[in-house]
């Protein structure tokens, strides 16, 4: 227990000095810490697996220490948060609490994969993940497998406590960002009681639930989304948090999405376009974000493409991918001209993906007719114990989209709805349809938008609604027992 | 937020948009609603899903690198969650591989009563790329015999035809989000006789 509690405190800690060095200050401070030197350490972890250095996770934990701390000692230009001896002794005292308790209770949910997750796991401990074989990489990547490594140090192959603490942050990161977002649009009761409400909604769906316990990374690629698509909301939203701090957030969660799930460069490619195009943001932020995200994505596959020639394996849709890095990187010098055409950018993709999706149809229409069918019996049939759950929020954010219009929420809408295409679009990528199961990839990977769209349906709250209830107040106004405040809607 | 832009493509002040009380009270008392709704599908939604798993075998990716894994666990009765991860991921020290089955004498047959009824097992025959086992003589070991399965709830046979097999892998067929196998006390003292 001694290694799990320092290692989840050193993440935690690392996290603390990077967001006080932005001065970051938020109730939510040791939740976002948690997400921000985890994110810090698998970054650290993966450069050091990519560049052939020993992989201990000792080294990579000692490495995520120092470059926080040398982050820390840099000069800002604006007040950095204090250091509060009472509350750091109290997120201590806690984590150590849940570590205990998580580690005890044993509530472990598993399957295949998570044994190929943790096959890695135990190389990169053991400080041989050149044995790691390229099927592993390529379908399991690396996140989870470096998230659990550090249990190598205490004979153990994960980490009991990762997943049910990362599911708590998740819950109060969507807390934080419903409430932030709302800001002063709204009465400071109501920002709480949808922050509450959207944090139970999150919490009632049984699949968040068997994923707050499951070795997977499906529970860390939906923190990551919700975090990397809100963060720039919150920006777009002028929130108190400093952009600076929000942008820092971003640019350590993009490249953990890349190395979360195969799938992951993909993801993050849906969330930063509308970003990248919005010009309410600032360009040093969305040319940072650009950057990071396509070098990330370019970096990883060609560290995938350079172990595949290595033994004489040619995988061509690793070239498509280090392109689709390098183009998204190069995004940062052409901002000026994205910004123009924000909404041919954004619908222009999006119906890039469904005339893709279409063609390919055209041409194998089983893959996509059975997809379907495997697909609604999995979410809308609990076949894959998601029960009403995605009905529900589903039928919930059709309505929010049909019913509101706001700017600002398409950084979260896009990812959403863009996803339908892009995994129907998977499905042809690996050949086959998905399949009735629980353990269907798609069944799985659903979770993955899951708090984006809680959050997106909370963002509905400072949206204009085009269709106001009887007695409602006309669209644009504000409202009367709201306090003033400009958003970018 | 400041932006940086040229002033020609900035676009417009945003204007003060908010939705009025009414929407955000209709919002509000949906995502409740949405909540309860939630809630209330629980019960049966756990009491579909899968109820308890033995154990587990499995291989590494490498292929002179076997690891057996066995899992205590969990009869029907127990606590489902309380699936024992940690106990047996801990005998699986990368490259070592736990004895049982090289213990086993040889065409033992494993009581599949013992199971605790819940067959439907069937060989998982992917190997480290997903592609397919390969024949078990290039792993070092010997033969898997066979592996009889039935729909769920029917007894399931697994015969180890020699004390040199090393892994087993196998999984639910009907839900292999739970795999599966070996529970470390089957393997003590079983013979062939009739499941219990």
């Amino acid at each position: 227990m001694i290694v799990e509690v320092i290692v989840i405190l050193l993440w935690i800690a690392a996290g603390a000095l990077l967001l006080s060095r932005v001065g970051l200050r938020s109730w939510a401070f040791a939740a976002l810490s948690m997400a921000v030197g985890c994110s810090l350490y698998l970054v650290l972890g993966a450069a050091q697996l990519m560049a052939a250095l020993p992989s201990s996770p000792l080294l990579t934990l000692a490495a995520t220490l120092i470059v926080a701390g040398l982050v820390s000692l840099t000069p800002v230009d604006r007040p950095r948060t204090a250091f509060r001896p009472g509350p750091a002794l109290a997120v201590a005292v806690v984590t150590i609490g849940l570590v205990g308790f998580f580690r005890e209770a044993r509530l472990v949910r598993y399957h295949w994969d998570s044994v190929q997750y943790l096959t890695s796991a135990g190389l990169i401990a053991e400080g041989a993940p050149d044995r790691i074989s390229n099927y592993l990489f390529e379908a399991r990547t690396l996140a989870v497998p470096l998230l659990h490594a550090p249990a190598g140090l205490n004979d153990e192959l994960h980490l009991r406590s990762v997943s049910p603490i990362l599911a708590l942050a998740t819950l109060a990161i969507l807390a934080w960002l419903v409430r932030e977002g709302l800001g002063r649009a709204v009465q400071p009761r109501e920002g709480i009681a949808f922050a509450i409400a959207s944090v139970l909604l999150l919490a009632s769906i049984q699949r968040f639930q068997f994923n707050a316990f499951y070795v997977n990374g499906h529970l860390l690629t939906a923190l990551l989304v919700m975090l990397i698509a809100g963060a720039g909301w919150l920006i777009l939203r002028e929130a108190q948090t400093p952009p600076a701090a929000l942008a820092m957030v971003q640019f350590l969660a993009a490249p953990v999405l890349v190395i979360a799930r195969p799938e992951g460069s993909l993801m993050l490619a849906l969330i930063v376009l509308p970003q990248i195009v919005q010009a309410s943001l600032p360009r040093w932020q969305r040319a940072g974000l650009s950057v990071v995200s396509g070098l990330s994505i370019a970096a990883w596959h060609g560290f995938l493409l350079v172990r595949f020639l290595q033994q004489d394996e040619q995988e061509a849709w690793l070239y498509l991918m280090i392109a689709l890095g390098l183009a998204i990187a190069s995004c940062a010098a052409l901002l000026v001209v994205l910004e123009r055409i924000p909404r041919i950018a954004i619908l222009g993709s999006e119906f890039a993906l469904w005339l893709v999706l279409v063609v390919l149809a055209v041409r194998e229409p089983s893959i996509l007719v059975d997809s379907i069918i495997a697909t609604a019996r999995n979410a809308l049939m609990n076949e894959a114990y998601w029960g009403a759950s995605l009905a529900i929020l589903g039928v919930l954010a059709l309505g929010v989209l049909v019913a509101t219009k706001s700017a600002s929420a398409e950084v979260l809408r896009y990812p959403l709805t863009s996803f339908v295409p892009l995994v129907v679009l998977l499905a042809y990528v690996r050949g086959g349809p998905y399949r009735v199961s629980p353990a269907d990839s798609l069944a799985r990977m659903l979770l993955h938008i899951v708090p984006l769209a809680v959050l997106y349906l909370a963002s509905a709250a400072v949206a204009s609604w085009r269709h106001r209830p009887r007695g409602s107040q006309a669209d644009g106004q504000r409202s009367a027992s709201a306090s003033p405040t400009r958003t970018a809607d | 937020m400041p932006d940086a832009a040229d002033p020609a493509t900035t676009p417009p002040e945003p204007s003060v948009t908010t939705a009025s009380p009414a929407a955000r009270l209709l919002l509000l008392g949906l995502l409740i609603g949405a909540v309860v709704a939630n809630v209330a599908q629980l019960p049966w939604l756990e009491a579909d899903a899968p109820r308890a798993t033995l154990g587990s075998v499995w291989y590494r990716n490498a292929h002179d690198d076997l690891s057996l894994i066995v899992q205590e666990d969990s009869a029907p009765d127990n606590v489902r969650e309380r699936y024992l991860l940690p106990l047996f991921l801990r005998e699986a020290t990368p490259g070592v591989t736990i004895a049982r089955p090289a213990d086993l004498p040889a065409n033992q047959l494993l009581r599949p009563s013992a199971l605790i009824g819940l067959g439907g097992l069937t060989i998982d025959d992917r190997d480290a790329d997903g592609q397919g086992i390969p024949d078990l003589d290039d792993l070092g070991g010997t033969t898997l015999l066979s592996g009889e399965g039935g729909s769920m709830g029917e007894p399931f046979e697994v015969r180890v035809a020699d004390t040199d097999v090393t892994t087993l892998v196998v999984r639910w067929d009907w839900d292999p989000l739970w795999f599966v196998l070996i529970d470390e006390r089957l393997l003590d003292g079983v013979d062939e006789g009739e499941p219990s």
